[in-house]
């Protein structure tokens, strides 16, 4: 075990020095901010050593840059989420607004369910949607979706699957 | 069984109780596999986390997850559809939008409640038990949405033509006096005086009932005729039964109380005949031993099981 992990981290130092530099430039770049920039390089990294799977030599550039891709991605989206609840808290009646704690909290959280349920197939995310948060029947979501309440079920069970996995 | 097998069996469970219209023989499924054994229960504490936080992130989830939450879109939904109950979680986001208005009218009872309402046309509507209903008049219809339960409806004569909707369909009053119930599968409609038009969802066709019948229709097709019986002693206050199952008679007879009346398949099949005066359940149920070899035991209030004597 232990000899496999310092291999890893051997690939992944010879990988962080040959890649770090154009990683980073590109990334500064795209996102138009060095501190940025240099974090999602950092997650990059990180992300590549948690995998455990380490690229061969001539795909490693494309392999770095799939995951840093990925990443912005996800940072957009989180952004996007952000700005889009605090927005919607502005909308609140004052008492009903949740403490600085609990607004955090409920981010954190909206942000993972969002990422878990984006790994899901469009109807299946549907299905879940229109269930847990619009409060619609299995018959009327298989109504509206076109679909049978057996294929609703299935659908279901396969996105409650998948939030388990929420912290 | 290992864990990730008892986890799967109670994300089933779990699904099924999410569904909206849970029937009460799921429900009573879903309890006596509970507390089978520990395990089981150990399971579903173990789906807590997920529950919580789906529930504490319902209403901002609902508005932000989707890249664009239309209102438009989610009224044509309602309407189309005839939705169960109004969601409580959906009430804070209607709010914005016009839909609230459309849902300002609406009506429901609680178990063993009954309501009699007179309409800005002078029809009188009637809620039985555990009954939702929304009115929704304008200056082309009149439409009720039936989202659950049973009413009776006295239609005052008027230009304008008289819906009553369900999630199974649509029901057009041609006469005067109709019986209408939402039962899981289907609609119940009977034409108490003059005839109705049944148009399921997605029907080939229309479906013309004369008065006196009742029928039985599910989203897709009328699957039921028969003359009437006692569907609406209920007005009265009276529940009849001619030769029921005491199976049949305990779930009606559940309709009109808060819980769960169990029946042990071994007295299910036993025959009911008389008329009982709702909407006091102990009492009817009392009035069953003097009938029948019968012995009832009362766990909580809302737990009642029949057993033989």
């Amino acid at each position: 075990m232990s000899t496999k992990h310092s291999l890893i981290s051997d690939l992944a130092r010879q990988l962080y020095t040959h890649h770090h530099g154009w990683l980073y430039a590109w990334l500064r770049r795209k996102l138009g901010c060095q501190h940025t920039a240099a974090d999602v390089t950092q997650d990059t990294f990180v992300r590549l050593i948690v995998s455990g799977r380490m690229p061969l030599p001539e795909q490693s550039r494309a392999y770095l840059t799939q995951i840093a891709k990925g990443l912005v991605t996800d940072l957009y989206r989180r952004r996007h989420l952000e700005r889009a609840y605090h927005e919607w808290l502005l909308q609140l009646p004052l008492p009903e607004a949740p403490s600085p704690e609990q607004q955090a909290i409920v981010l954190q959280s909206l942000i993972q369910l969002d990422q878990l349920l984006d790994q899901l197939p469009h109807k299946v995310r549907e299905t879940f949607l229109l269930s847990r948060l619009d409060g619609l029947t299995y018959s009327e979501i298989a109504v509206h979706l076109g679909i049978s309440v057996a294929a609703v079920r299935k659908y279901m069970l396969k996105a409650a699957q998948v939030c388990m996995e929420m912290a | 069984m290992n864990d990730t097998a008892l986890q799967q069996q109670a994300l089933e469970w779990q699904v099924v109780l999410w569904s909206g219209e849970v029937t009460a023989a799921e429900q009573r499924a879903f309890e006596i596999w509970l507390a089978a054994n520990e395990q089981h229960q150990q399971a579903w504490d173990g789906l807590a986390t997920m529950q919580h936080t789906l529930q504490e992130l319902r209403v901002p989830a609902a508005a932000l997850l989707r890249d664009k939450p239309q209102a438009t879109k989610r009224r044509r939904l309602l309407q189309v559809l005839a939705v169960g109950t109004l969601a409580a979680g959906m009430v804070p986001l209607a709010r914005h939008t016009d839909i609230w208005q459309d849902w300002s009218a609406d009506h429901h009872t609680h178990a063993g409640e009954q309501q009699h309402l007179l309409l800005a046309d002078g029809s009188r509507l009637s809620l039985n038990t555990s009954t939702a209903v929304d009115i929704e008049f304008n200056a082309m219809e009149r439409r009720l949405l039936l989202h659950r339960g049973e009413i009776h409806i006295a239609v005052a004569p008027g230009a304008h033509p008289l819906f009553i909707q369900t999630r199974h369909g649509t029901a057009q009053a041609l006469g005067s006096r109709l019986n209408m119930r939402v039962r899981a599968d289907e609609t119940w409609v009977s034409a108490q005086e003059g005839a109705a038009r049944l148009i399921p969802t997605h029907g080939a066709a229309d479906y013309m009932l004369a008065s006196g019948l009742q029928a039985g229709f599910s989203s897709h097709a009328v699957t039921e005729t028969m003359p009437n019986g006692a569907e609406a002693t209920w007005l009265e206050g009276r529940l009849v039964a001619e030769r029921m199952r005491l199976g049949d008679f305990l779930d009606e007879l559940n309709r009109y109380r808060a819980g769960v009346i169990r029946c042990d398949a071994a007295v299910a099949n036993m025959v009911v005949s008389g008329v009982f005066p709702l909407p006091d359940t102990d009492r009817i149920l009392e009035s069953l031993l003097q009938a029948l070899p019968l012995r009832i035991s009362y766990f909580s209030r809302y737990w009642v099981s029949v057993h033989a004597l």
